[in-house]
């Protein structure tokens, strides 16, 4: 049986989720009918990066016909947050029912599958039970979230779309919002229309703007980029992972587009908004 | 009047205001479109919308005969850019 084991912290940021995607990567093997299992009982830590790569992956393999086991973190913090994030329910039931789940300082996962204005209300709703959210504030975070939504049903050819979950941190007032998809990645998006893309040169287009796949007709190469523009303007840290290369940004500096040795299946984007005081 | 699709869809919501727009536009007459009120429109809904009035009048117009309010400045930015990316015409020639 194909099973991936979970024995170190998911921390926020790239080396915990390409570590993660890495022995996820065990399950790839796995087909329809088949058992595979995800042992997580020695993790001492989940992030919302984690767990949405985490959920993406069970929902594509339950999409592809697999069993998928679990045996969830025994910490009772981790587990708390397994449980609040969604994670133990997606596991059980394939589906993120995140209305029931919805409370404290997670927005639980959720998956989306076409993109609606409606996709970012959880996300606010969830801060605005701990600030009174600015109308500018809330406007850059829907839009962040929407912006990356609306890139995932037009070219990530994703069979499950994508999963968000975010974490509110009251200590610091800054929001992390986790996206990640199943699909074919930006690189190979964009190579139809422009043959010389490799995965690093396709974040460092996608990051700055005017390139695209023009998957749709409303495609103008605009998305990630206004999401790197607001990212950058509120102080936040953002980090985009697709295929073999990853683009991270930090407070105050360049952005840092890197080859990766290990490739990541589909694309994620994470980004930490500063939208308390 | 809202002009939004009934499932929230980004995409069909700025075909609809835009249709809803080229209904009543006329060379004299100025049609104002208030962005105030709608929440998280993402460059994809100012895509569609502009590229729906340029299939049928043209950008060049545009100006003269629609007025448009934003509820935010990052709104107007957003939109902006798509003003921008449609007029330098990326469909034709990759920027850069």
């Amino acid at each position: 049986m194909p099973q991936a084991q979970i024995d170190f912290d998911i921390n926020e940021g790239l080396s915990s989720v390409l570590a993660l995607g890495d022995q996820l990567r065990q399950l790839d093997q796995a087909r329809a009918g088949d058992r595979c299992l995800i042992d997580l009982s020695s993790c001492g830590h989940l992030s919302p990066d984690g767990v949405s790569v985490l959920g993406v992956i069970v929902l594509d393999l339950k999409h592809a016909g697999v069993v998928v086991d679990c045996l969830p973190p025994i910490r009772d913090q981790v587990r708390q947050y397994w449980i609040s994030s969604g994670m133990e329910q997606l596991v059980q039931s394939g589906v993120c029912k995140s209305e029931i789940l919805h409370s404290g300082e997670v927005a639980p996962l959720q998956q989306h599958t076409k993109a609606a204005f409606s996709d970012s209300d959880q996300v606010v709703c969830m801060v605005r039970r701990f600030i009174e959210l600015s109308a500018d504030h809330e406007e850059y975070l829907r839009i962040c979230v929407n912006e990356v939504i609306q890139n995932v049903q037009d070219h990530s050819e994703s069979a499950v779309g994508c999963v968000m979950t975010a974490l509110y941190k009251e200590g610091c007032g800054e929001i992390r919002v986790a996206i990640v998809d199943r699909g074919v990645g930006i690189c190979n998006s964009l190579k139809k229309r422009f043959p010389d893309t490799t995965a690093v040169i396709a974040l460092e287009r996608v990051t700055k703007g005017r390139y695209s796949a023009m998957s749709r007709s409303n495609n103008m190469g605009l998305g990630i980029s206004n999401v790197c523009g607001i990212v950058n303007e509120l102080g936040g840290d953002m980090l985009i992972l697709s295929g073999n290369a990853s683009a991270e940004k930090r407070t105050d500096r360049p952005w840092n587009i890197v080859e990766s040795l290990k490739s990541f299946a589909g694309t994620g984007v994470f980004f930490t908004l500063r939208v308390g005081s | 009047m809202d002009h939004l699709d009934a499932e929230g869809s980004v995409i069909r919501s700025g075909r609809l205001l835009a249709d809803a727009v080229l209904k009543h536009v006329s060379i004299d007459r100025v049609v104002v479109v208030s962005f105030s009120g709608l929440k998280g429109a993402a460059s994809s809904y100012f895509n569609v919308f502009l590229r729906r009035i340029q299939e049928v009048c043209g950008l060049a117009v545009f100006d003269s005969v629609i007025q448009l309010e934003f509820g935010t400045s990052i709104q107007k930015q957003i939109f902006d850019r798509s003003w921008n990316a449609m007029q330098d015409g990326l469909r034709n020639s990759p920027l850069d």
